[in-house]
């Protein structure tokens, strides 16, 4: 049953992620500038011999029709095409960069759930107490506050003044990076056997991942908060207190696991939004990732670049959308069954 | 590369302008809560010289001290928004590669900031130029080893050279007018060019005519031979490696994050106190200060002017100063179709008497700026000497112009600018373009300010479809060549967009390429500049200061507008 809902989702996601190719390249090209006067240096530019020689290279000599079933025929292979700017593959420059977002989301994404959670449950077993009011605040200011802000305030605070955590980049300036085997430093330093390293991997994920996390932390404290009031006035709640279970069970065992089914939704949507969003992040942070990969990629006219980082994020939307219609399941029966 | 790397700059500058401008606002920039700088370094065994920031550097005599005695090193890191594409000398073209260039390879002439005019010897010990500028003669230095341990030989040159122009790179062009190379001996090597050309000797100083160890870079796939462009395979060995015979050797790049260079263990010359240097990928300026100030690095490559100001002011960092060879200006449309009104001398003239050029130095770039009498940067062969023909702002002459040419009440101008662009010197697209809006605007002219995405504008400007716009010019080379040639002779680059055409300028700058004395080239090209400046195609509204904010423990740090900064004569204390 699992397995014919799987091949379902598949089926969709095909066409869907076939119209994101379109659309994007469609967009991509309609821009009114030639991208090879844009990036090509002064003397190539001026040379017809090479701007044509560019042209056949990256095949901006076909018709559009044409440019985007090459195109697709690549991706087919795994090619997302070169760089017009790096003149490497696409599919390089992200499989080195996307590991950077991806361990910085998976750090923003620990923050927000463990304080999240913990935020929304105290304030819904404390309702209208001091404790709640407080943890209401914590949430809104979360949600709230802008995150480029807090980021510059954050390092000005803990890394210029206190000196409690390193600044900007993903180690400390006079290191040098981890062979690159996985580009998740976190697991590179330590298959490098160098601990030291390691450590100052996972202290430099402290800042960004709290200052990137803050905004999914307050979603997801508001929607536990929320969640788990409607729940805690439901009769079978009555009937467990009523039973003489411990308030913690009550709470915890029982109230929390149907609380969660909407906070699931939020952590898997906001897990999207923190790989896609978090270019103001990335630049605070000087962090190598897709977002300021994406920005830069657009503001060059760099269309393969532009595309591959596009398609890599609906990919990771549609995975992200699965992996939560699989937890409902999990979390909730009912829905398994329907 | 010309106008290439400003546009390529310029989307990543506004974003950092805008993030600092929050930062300002948030009234987070108290200087006074910054702290001095962490970790203090081993003090150096030799003594130190205070260097000042613009100090000549000593000559580069290779001293017979031995490596071992030399300190006050360690790891020095820079923090830059680098552009690297590729370490490979050969095919490098952008702005960060000319640092690692100058750190692991040597050319056979070098120059000595500040002064950029005159240029010396390195790897060549002696040199021969005929009177005719066409054949160039060099005797190479003896007992230059590369880092390799092989010794640099004549082979070695004529290796560089070809793969330069055989591997049809970008800057494969600069070598396009050898015509042969001959090697008489092992130390000499006799370079004949297809057409007379003094720039030449200036060229060599360029990264991309370093000296590459052949052996090295034939047993990873490199070749000098026709053909290189499909069968050479060295670069991918040559962007994590290096084969040259500088004073430091290359360990690795990870693009947009990190450069590393260690010192060069057999060097032959004098050793460099600096142990290892990271050039590190940090695009903002604002955490660029934050981590000097913090003491977690040596140098910041991009504070803007007002950051500057503030690192200054504070005391937290000394400043190196130096006059870079960028230039920017204001280009106006020649012909009729196009330039309409301005296809009129006379009203291309009014505007260059209209421009507030003193304003624009000093209120917008804070007087970290020159302006040269033209296009082509001060401290070039024929600036000075083209000093008469410089537009000084007389907005009465300006009106008297446009009177003359029968627009008394002016007319309307369109200027286009880069939409949330930056020009060199880190200067803000929009400001700028509305500072000359507004200058204009007092002589009677008109201006619609018509801002375009940034790629877009040089697109339409390099299709020649602006009526007038502001630009930004980067050096190819050390000569005034460089310039005259795309800005004077019709058909090249910058003069096609505004289709100017002075058969005269042409030919005094295609003479001053041809002629050997440097008094009569300098002459050459002053007369140019004249006949250039009256025609007033383009006004040159300033040619900025490179400002870098280096740790207060650091010295020896020379701005070199070829290479960046000489690394071996850096130390830290």
């Amino acid at each position: 049953m699992l397995g014919r809902f799987v091949l379902r989702r598949l089926i969709v996601t095909v066409p869907l992620l076939l119209g994101i190719t379109l659309v994007t390249f469609t967009v991509s090209h309609l821009i009114p500038a030639d991208p090879l006067m844009a990036i090509l240096p002064e003397r190539a530019a001026n040379d017809p011999e090479i701007v044509r020689m560019y042209r056949e290279r990256w095949g901006l000599d076909r018709s559009l029709p044409e440019q985007y079933l090459y195109y697709l025929r690549n991706l087919l292979r795994g090619d997302l095409g070169e760089s017009y700017t790096s003149r490497r593959p696409v599919a390089q420059d992200l499989r080195e960069r996307f590991p950077a977002t991806v361990e910085l989301a998976l750090a923003a994404m620990l923050f927000a759930v463990t304080v999240g959670l913990v935020l929304g449950v105290v304030s819904a077993v404390w309702y209208e107490r001091w404790i709640d009011h407080l943890a209401r605040v914590i949430a809104l200011v979360g949600v709230s506050l802008p995150v480029f802000w807090l980021g510059l305030l954050a390092l000005q605070l803990f890394y210029a003044n206190l000196r409690l955590l390193p600044g900007p980049g993903r180690i400390d300036p006079r290191l040098t990076a981890p062979p690159f085997r996985t580009g998740f430093y976190t697991i590179d330093s330590l298959l490098a056997g160098d601990f030291a390293l390691f450590l100052n991997v996972l202290a430099h994920l402290v800042l960004p991942g709290m200052v990137l996390g803050s905004y999914a932390m307050g979603i997801i404290a508001r929607m536990t908060r929320s969640a788990l009031l409607d729940v805690l006035q439901a009769d079978y709640i009555r009937t467990a207190r009523a039973k003489g279970l411990a308030e913690r069970r009550v709470v915890l065992g029982h109230a929390l696991r149907n609380a969660l089914i909407p906070t699931v939704t939020v952590i898997g949507l906001t897990f999207g939004s923190l790989l896609a969003g978090a270019v103001l992040t990335e630049t605070i942070f000087a962090w190598p990732g897709i977002g300021r990969y994406a920005v830069d990629a657009a503001m060059k006219l760099d269309l393969p670049a532009v595309m591959g980082v596009t398609l890599l994020i609906a990919v990771v939307y549609v995975v992200i959308n699965f992996v939560t219609d699989v937890l409902y399941g999990v979390l909730d029966p009912r829905i398994r069954v329907q | 590369m010309g106008e290439q790397r400003s546009a390529w700059l310029s989307a990543a500058m506004h974003r950092r302008r805008f993030l600092r401008l929050t930062a300002l606002g948030a009234g987070l920039a108290g200087a006074g809560l910054l702290g001095a700088c962490r970790g203090a370094s081993p003090t150096p065994t030799a003594p130190a010289t205070p260097a000042p920031a613009q100090q000549t550097p000593a000559a580069p005599a290779p001293a017979q001290t031995p490596a071992s005695t030399i300190s006050g090193g360690g790891t020095f890191v820079i923090a830059r928004l680098t552009d690297t594409i590729t370490l490979d000398p050969s095919r490098q073209y952008e702005l960060t590669s000319p640092i690692v260039m100058g750190a692991c390879y040597e050319r056979l002439v070098t120059i000595q900031p500040p002064d950029i005019r005159t240029i010396h010897l390195h790897l060549a010990e002696k040199m021969d130029i005929s009177q005719d500028v066409t054949t160039y003669t060099f005797t190479l230095r003896q007992g230059v080893r590369f880092a390799s341990g092989n010794p640099l030989t004549s082979t070695d040159v004529v290796f560089s050279f070809n793969r330069l122009r055989e591997l049809k790179d970008n800057p494969s062009w600069l070598a396009d007018i050898i015509q042969s190379m001959e090697t008489p001996d092992e130390h000499t090597v006799q370079i004949t060019l297809t057409e007379p050309n003094a720039a030449f000797l200036a060229m060599l100083v360029s990264p991309n005519f370093s000296i590459l160890d052949s052996a090295v870079v034939k047993e990873h796939g490199g070749t000098d031979q026709p053909g290189a462009d499909k069968s050479d395979t060295a670069t991918e060995w040559l962007n994590q490696n290096s084969a040259g015979s500088g004073p430091f050797i290359l360990k690795g790049w990870v693009k947009e994050q990190e450069i590393v260079m260690e010192r060069n263990p057999n060097y032959w010359g004098q050793s460099a106190p600096l142990e290892r240097v990271i050039i590190r990928h940090i695009p903002d300026p604002t955490t660029q200060r934050q981590l000097l100030e913090n003491g977690d690095i040596d140098a910041a490559h991009n504070l803007d002017a007002d950051l500057i100001a503030e690192v200054e002011q504070a005391g937290t960092a000394q400043i190196v100063r130096g006059d870079t060879l960028d230039t920017e200006y204001f280009a106006m449309h020649t012909s009729p179709e196009v330039g309409k009104e301005l296809a009129d001398k006379r009203v291309r003239q009014a505007i260059a008497y209209a421009i507030d050029y003193d304003g624009i130095i000093q209120q917008i770039l804070r007087g970290a700026a020159v302006r040269p009498p033209s296009v082509i940067p001060s401290g070039l062969l024929g600036v000075q000497e083209a000093e008469d023909a410089r537009y000084r702002t007389d907005p009465e002459r300006a009106r008297q112009l446009l009177a003359e040419a029968g627009l008394a009440n002016g007319f309307e101008l369109t200027l286009t600018y880069s939409s949330g662009g930056t020009e060199v010197g880190g200067v803000s697209s929009e400001v700028l373009a509305s500072k000359i809006a507004d200058d204009l605007s007092k002589i009677g002219i008109r201006v619609t300010l018509d801002p375009r995405a940034p790629d877009v504008r040089l697109a339409d400007y390099r299709a020649g479809k602006l009526q007038s716009t502001i630009s930004g010019w980067t050096p190819d080379f050390l000569d005034p060549h460089g310039w005259a040639i795309p800005f004077g002779v019709p058909g090249e680059a910058a003069a096609r967009r505004v289709a100017y055409n002075n058969p005269q300028v042409a030919d005094l700058f295609q003479r001053a390429a041809r002629t050997a004395d440097p008094q009569e080239r300098a002459r050459l090209y002053a007369e140019g500049q004249r006949l250039l400046n009256e025609d007033a195609p383009f006004l040159c509204l300033y040619q900025p200061k490179a400002q870098i904010a280096v740790g207060k423990n650091v010295q020896g740090y020379v701005f070199d507008p070829v290479i960046g900064v000489d690394l071996s004569k850096v130390r830290k204390s």
